[in-house]
């Protein structure tokens, strides 16, 4: 079973993780999330509603998402975040480059 | 004063998904005795420490170790693997480029322990967290 269900309309892309975003995970969803951005999307959304946990390597898979839809000219951002969450992506100062919202 | 007490002693699979086992079961024990605002924060920095250990500092070892002491005024939580270890000096005082994809480990270390402690040669790591008084509402 896959760990994360994707929703595509048009040219926007909602990625639901089904558990956290960790370094276990994050092997799974990197390629799955890449292939997505090579497809073309101008958006994608990283729905964390699921999740009760991430770290620091799932920061980085954020950061890369970005780094790779800005570069397209595209945006990316996340939703549904716990409020540990959200204070750990303030603390990392990665809500300064993509929006963040809560639960 | 209570005495501080090791509750939990354990060798983990050098694996990545024995991390997420370790602490699923964390979740449904141990950590379910701390307060429940701390509970976050204490598995992150598990979770951070023994990424570290498995990716940098096993290498071809089959297991880390980990080790939790309730401290009269919060968690002490150790992580040793057999490697070589890591320059622990420099990647504390390195802040992660903006927009790195990597290089955040130690920033949450210190950002979420009280104290955080290596020893010489770096694979072997304490975290302190320390609670707040007011989180503790008499369940510790």
């Amino acid at each position: 079973m896959a760990s994360f269900e994707v929703l595509r309309e048009k040219d926007c892309a909602t990625v639901a993780p089904t558990g956290d975003v960790v370094a276990s995970s994050v092997s799974e969803l990197r390629p799955a999330m890449r292939d997505l951005v090579r497809s073309g999307i101008r958006e994608m959304v990283l729905d964390l509603g699921r999740a009760e946990m991430i770290d620091s390597t799932g920061i980085g898979l954020m950061l890369s998402a970005y780094n790779s839809l800005s570069a397209a000219g595209g945006k990316f951002s996340v939703i549904h975040a716990s409020t540990e969450m959200v204070e750990l992506l303030r603390t990392m100062r990665v809500q300064q480059h993509f929006q963040v919202s809560g639960r | 004063m209570k005495e501080n007490a090791i509750v939990l002693r354990r060798s983990i699979p050098a694996l990545l998904p024995a991390i997420d086992r370790f602490c699923c079961e964390l979740r449904e024990g141990l950590l379910a005795e701390f307060p429940a605002g701390e509970r976050f924060a204490l598995e992150l920095l598990l979770r951070e420490a023994l990424t570290n250990a498995i990716c940098h500092g096993a290498k071809q070892a089959s297991e880390v170790w980990c080790e939790i002491e309730r401290m009269d005024d919060g968690v002490a939580m150790r992580v040793s693997d057999p490697g070589e270890g890591f320059d622990w000096r420099q990647r504390m005082e390195a802040a992660a480029v903006p927009l790195a994809e990597s290089g955040r480990g130690i920033a949450i270390l210190l950002r979420y322990a009280s104290a955080v402690r290596f020893n010489e040669s770096g694979n072997w790591v304490e975290m302190v967290r320390r609670f707040d008084k007011g989180e503790q509402n008499g369940k510790f």
